[in-house]
């Protein structure tokens, strides 16, 4: 955890955010690069080491080749695919290696395999720029400018998964409102802090670490109880991650999208998604559902239920590299796919109370079933569904 | 296909929109977009334009269906695309 040591916050948020407001334009954009640099090679060292801290290099090769970007241009289609490779590699390679040589040891697993600093947010917005330069939705932006962007530390490590196009006025207008910027932006930091230490932390004391010889001893009650503390400790979590990145995106005037917007009380499991992890969600819904679901070859086309549920596997294996991860995408595909299917036979919802009422419960209710399959491996889960419905 | 106006397009689009997104009193105007227009989601986004493509033998392309923003954006491309 970075937002919470004196580190993040002495050495790299308030010096960059004060210096970024006191400098002319042309500068602001190279004191966020220069931070956050800064702050990639220390976190990055710190975690990983030598190896993690050369990770940078990743930043600057992309960025010197997203200057050939074009619209429609084959320079586009190497950053797509160089961001996926890099996410593949870091993240998928022993994994995806590891299923091909499931009855037996792996001969090319990479025996020192490390996870660089914030792969899973910053390939998604290389992917992005790629992709939006491709079909010139977006400026290119100066080389200062892009790395700003790919090196605004308050979001790199757990987002919210920026857009260029969103980033850029932003990143161009003088910041002038001090007063009410720092008010909100350490505000929404301390509501994050809070959120993580009071709420998350305190659960996951007891969230944490459930294996399979504590599911056979608990009792039903308690399993049940452990799925609705999770869905607290989770969404208390992520969200306070999300309101500390920002929170601190705002100290240097900088308003990056909101991540979470009351997703528990949302009356459908598609309010549910466009609720939790927004920026996600709809970097998803760009990248991955929309071509997809307009793929075609020849006189083939996928079917929009296709569309659905490959979006929810690909969101499953992006909160991680394992089966219990894709099955859990598959499970929120198959709630997605229901949805339409029961909405496309029953026509508009009702609106009232009792209707409504009893869809945001059950929604939830969904949603915090689906926990365990986050959280534990296949066979682990197994045998918790199993003593949660059998006994 | 000859005669396309901005005002027989949007138009044309009212059943189409009505039909997508479920809602038989549904009017839509050049301004309707996703955030002021109920049941407008990606999903439906998606049914929309194969939709549209349907009515007026056109067809978009990735980019120009991500773009998409307001029923006016809609209107606007759908004479561009019928008129080539």
């Amino acid at each position: 955890m970075i937002f919470n040591t004196f580190v993040y916050y002495l050495l790299f948020l308030l010096p960059s955010a004060v210096l970024y407001r006191h400098s002319p334009a042309k500068l602001r954009p190279w004191i966020i690069a220069v931070f956050g640099g800064a702050f990639f090679l220390y976190f990055a060292y710190s975690m990983a080491g030598l190896a993690g801290a050369f990770c940078i290099g990743i930043f600057l090769w992309e960025s010197i080749i997203t200057r050939w970007y074009k619209s429609g241009s084959g320079w586009c289609i190497l950053g797509l695919l160089q961001s996926l490779l890099f996410l593949g590699i870091f993240k998928y390679w022993n994994f995806f290696t590891g299923l091909l040589f499931w009855s037996h040891p792996n001969p090319i697993r990479w025996q020192g395999a490390f996870l660089p600093l914030g792969i899973s947010f910053f390939t998604f917005e290389f992917y992005h720029y790629a992709w939006d330069r491709k079909y010139d939705r977006t400026e290119p932006g100066t080389l200062g400018e892009y790395l700003a962007f790919i090196l605004f530390f308050p979001t790199m490590v757990a987002g919210p998964i920026k857009r260029f196009q969103d980033f850029l006025p932003k990143l161009r207008a003088q910041p002038k409102q001090w007063i009410s910027d720092w008010q909100i932006g350490v505000t929404r930091i301390l509501t994050g802090l809070t959120k993580k230490f009071a709420i998350a932390d305190l659960l996951s004391a007891w969230t944490d670490h459930l294996n399979p010889h504590d599911i056979r001893l608990a009792g039903r009650r308690a399993l049940v109880l452990w799925l609705f503390a999770y869905s607290i400790k989770i969404y208390a979590d992520f969200s306070g991650y999300s309101d500390i990145a920002i929170g601190s995106a705002r100290l240097f005037g900088i308003r990056v999208p909101e991540n979470f917007d009351w997703p528990y009380g949302r009356r459908n499991i598609q309010r549910f998604w466009a609720c939790w992890h927004i920026s996600l969600t709809r970097w998803l819904t760009d990248y991955v559902f929309i071509p997809v679901a307009r793929l075609r070859v020849g006189s083939w086309k996928p079917h929009v239920y296709g569309a659905i549920v490959t979006t929810m596997l690909i969101s499953g294996l992006w909160h991680g590299a394992g089966l219990h991860y894709i099955a859990w995408g598959g499970y929120h595909g198959l709630l997605l796919l229901g949805h339409k299917l029961w909405r496309d036979w029953r026509g508009p919802a009702s609106a009232k109370f009792i209707p409504v009422f009893a869809s945001r419960v059950f929604t939830y209710l969904c949603v915090t079933a689906g926990y365990a399959l986050f959280t534990m491996d296949l066979h682990t889960v197994v045998l918790y569904y199993s003593r949660l419905l059998f006994g | 296909m000859p005669d396309l106006t901005p005002e027989s397009v949007l138009a044309d689009l009212q059943p189409i929109f009505q039909e997508a997104l479920d809602n038989r009193s549904l009017t839509v105007t050049r301004d309707s977009n996703a955030q002021n227009t109920p049941n407008w989601d990606s999903l439906a986004h998606i049914g929309l334009i194969e939709m549209v493509e349907r009515r007026f033998k056109v067809r978009f392309g990735l980019g120009e269906v991500q773009d998409l923003k307001t029923v006016g954006d809609l209107v606007d491309l759908t004479i561009k695309k019928a008129q080539r």
